[in-house]
């Protein structure tokens, strides 16, 4: 390259650079850091009369400090409800997302038309899904399970207010299966035809070919959607706020909702954002579990 | 004993594509066929029909004598090697090739012995805790080959296996898979579009274009009595040449436009006078022609190709115009510059004549 092409990095350049660098950190980052300076301060909106002040960690220890183990704080309750809701939902879109994939991973007619169809649920607001779950499905006097289920001489169990934590894991698992059936069909699309060949001259039957052979070959994708599936499902807020209302009582309250609750209903802005700033951490951990374990095996066979 | 047979074989694809048509091929016990032919021209799919990778539209497959039409590739005691290795990834070397074993349920010991024999016949013992992604495309390629070779199939089949490495690795494994055919006993039919390959490894070569097969029979028999004009055209490296001429009767000699046709091959071409044909000649059957003598040909060197032991001149024909390829010994040739006239005699007994209309050659034996 001659020389007049090249880029000289000088130092009187840096400051140019400032309006894009302050636009991006305004956009992504201040949200962020507010969430975690509040969290730090005692600010009550309900009482304007207490002065906002600095509050050390005493919005953490809120939640966390530990009384007596027979009387932990909701607080617990809440981040276990979360995490199961949210693994048994990836649990399931994984299962079902790699069959799902599995069976239209051939070429017959139409299938490109099925294969948009399933998307359908990923496309639709999760608010809006969760009113018509409620009220025009799963509600047992006007809903379709409702009708159905006395159709069919039965009496329909309100399922939202008796499984609710099953009924939240059901519907996630119904808004997000359509994202890990792409993610993992993209992957089966992705392996080389010759390699089922042959496993097929190597005698494998399908049940062989498809946990020996091809599951083996997209536990990436699968990796990269749980990695994504979780960003999304563990902050996933509308669905729950639209179908069960956290409730009955907080039995199918997620940190999210929690932190809904708690400057909306508690008016608490500093102890929402403390909360706000633990289901952050969680995430972040767990994201960095599975995304070192992606790294592991693409040194052992990429 | 193995012994495959291909009879009136067709592929027709669904969109109504005839890929292969009719081929009828014998495969002796222990031989080693090669299916030759450019892109297209339904050799692969050839084989994958007889590895049961695609359905067969018409005709029987017979693997000593057992009618092999609707066995599953399993059940056929074949062994494939592909293109691009087809190795799985996620498995070692030792599981590669134990993978097929394991299924067929045979005990670990045997497993365990087949393997590290194929693995010292290939010279790949220390890589066989390695990973496929750890090793070069030459190591991959003898994984492959040790796969195959575990099964202990009655058939091998091999997919253009080479074309995947370079030129000096291909010499190479070319030697190995032959040494290997020997010493194994071997039925293999192989596949490749590269005509130096068929040439250089087949105990008989199969050439195909549009889905027909063109001719089989020895590579040396082949490259000598080409069926017709693309098979002349395809065996061969320099290309063969042609000049398409009149073939005339001046005074009880034959002339294909200003060569005298061989006494020899004169009786064969004698219903052909008046008629367009095409003249084949090789580029090692052209010759110097000594001071005096004027040649069959003169012409003008366009281009030189210095190979070494022997040149590659593109001579452009002083009355047709036409370009042709003689390859001539490096002493002999070395006046031979750029742009010098060019006077060249032609070995007669080697031309080949061909149908100008159909492309049929006249001399056939």
């Amino acid at each position: 390259m001659p020389d007049g092409l090249q880029f000289r990095h000088k130092k009187s350049d840096y400051p140019f650079l400032l309006p894009a660098v302050i636009i991006v950190a305004v956009m992504t980052q201040v949200p962020f850091l507010m969430t975690l300076i509040f969290s730090f301060i005692r600010w009550n909106l309900s009482r304007p009369d207490m002065a906002r002040v600095f509050y050390g960690l005493r919005n953490y220890t809120y939640f966390l400090r530990i009384r007596s183990l027979s009387e932990l704080h909701q607080f617990y309750g809440v981040f276990f409800q979360t995490v199961v809701i949210t693994l048994m939902t990836l649990l399931f879109c994984s299962i079902l997302g790699f069959l799902l994939a599995i069976l239209f991973d051939h070429q017959v007619p139409g299938v490109n038309i099925a294969r948009t169809l399933i998307l359908g649920p990923f496309f639709v607001m999760s608010t809006a899904s969760g009113v018509i779950w409620k009220t025009t499905i799963l509600n047992t006097t006007f809903g379709w399970y409702g009708v159905i289920a006395k159709a069919l001489g039965m009496t329909p169990v309100d399922l939202i207010s008796y499984y609710p934590k099953a009924t939240v894991i059901a519907l996630f698992t119904w808004q997000w299966l359509p994202f890990f059936f792409l993610v993992i069909l993209a992957g089966l699309q992705g392996i080389d035809k010759d390699l089922v060949d042959c496993a097929r001259i190597d005698g494998a039957n399908w049940w062989q070919t498809t946990f020996k052979i091809k599951l083996p070959l997209i536990v990436n994708h699968l990796q990269v959607a749980i990695m994504l599936g979780l960003v999304f499902v563990i902050k996933e807020f509308g669905l729950i706020l639209t179908t069960t209302a956290g409730g009955p009582g907080t039995r199918s309250y997620t940190l999210p909702y929690y932190v809904y609750m708690e400057i909306f209903s508690a008016s608490n802005v500093g102890r929402a954002g403390a909360l706000a700033t633990m289901t952050v951490l969680l995430t972040l951990v767990l994201v960095n579990l599975i995304y070192r374990s992606i790294q592991r095996r693409n040194a052992q066979y990429r | 004993m193995s012994k495959v047979e291909l009879k009136n074989i067709s592929k027709v694809f669904p969109d109504g594509v005839r890929a292969v048509d009719n081929v009828t091929i014998t495969i002796e016990n222990e031989e080693f066929v090669v299916l030759v032919g450019p892109s297209g021209c339904g050799k692969s799919t050839t084989l994958r029909m007889v590895a049961g990778l695609e359905d067969i539209s018409s005709g029987e497959l017979l693997i000593d004598g057992e009618l092999m039409n609707y066995r599953e590739p399993r059940d056929r005691n074949i062994a494939m090697v592909f293109q691009n290795y087809a190795l799985y990834p996620h498995m070692t070397v030792y599981e590669n090739m134990a993978f097929g074993l394991k299924i067929k349920k045979i005990p670990m010991e045997e497993i365990d012995r087949r393997v590290k024999e194929a693995a010292r016949i290939l010279d790949i013992e220390q890589y066989l805790e390695r990973r496929p992604k750890a090793l070069s495309g030459g190591q991959r390629q003898r994984v492959a080959v040790g796969r195959a070779i575990v099964r202990q199939p009655k058939v091998f089949l091999f997919d253009e296996p080479l074309s995947n490495l370079d030129a000096k690795l291909r010499v190479q494994m070319r030697a190995e898979i032959i040494a290997l055919h020997k010493r194994l006993a071997a039925t293999i039919v192989y596949v490749t579009h590269d005509q130096v390959e068929a040439m250089t490894m087949g105990d008989k070569i199969v050439v195909m274009k549009d889905g027909l097969v063109q001719q089989i029979g020895a590579p040396l028999h082949v490259y000598h009595n080409p069926a017709n004009r693309f098979v002349a055209g395809f065996i061969g490296s320099p290309p063969i040449n042609f000049i398409k001429c009149r073939l005339e009767d001046r005074g009880g000699s034959l002339y294909a436009g200003n060569i005298r046709v061989a006494d020899g091959h004169a009786g064969a071409l004698r219903t052909a006078v008046g008629r367009e044909i095409e003249v084949g000649i090789r580029p090692e059957d052209f010759t110097i022609a000594i001071d005096g003598d004027s040649g069959e040909m003169s012409g003008t060197v366009a281009m030189i190709e210095p190979l070494g032991g022997e040149n590659n001149l593109h001579i452009d024909a002083d009355d047709t115009g036409i370009r042709f390829i003689a390859s001539l010994g490096a002493d002999e040739s070395g006046f031979l510059h750029l742009g010098r006239k060019a006077r060249l005699g032609i070995k007669k007994n080697h031309l080949k004549y061909f149908d100008a209309e159909t492309g049929r050659a006249f001399l056939t034996e």
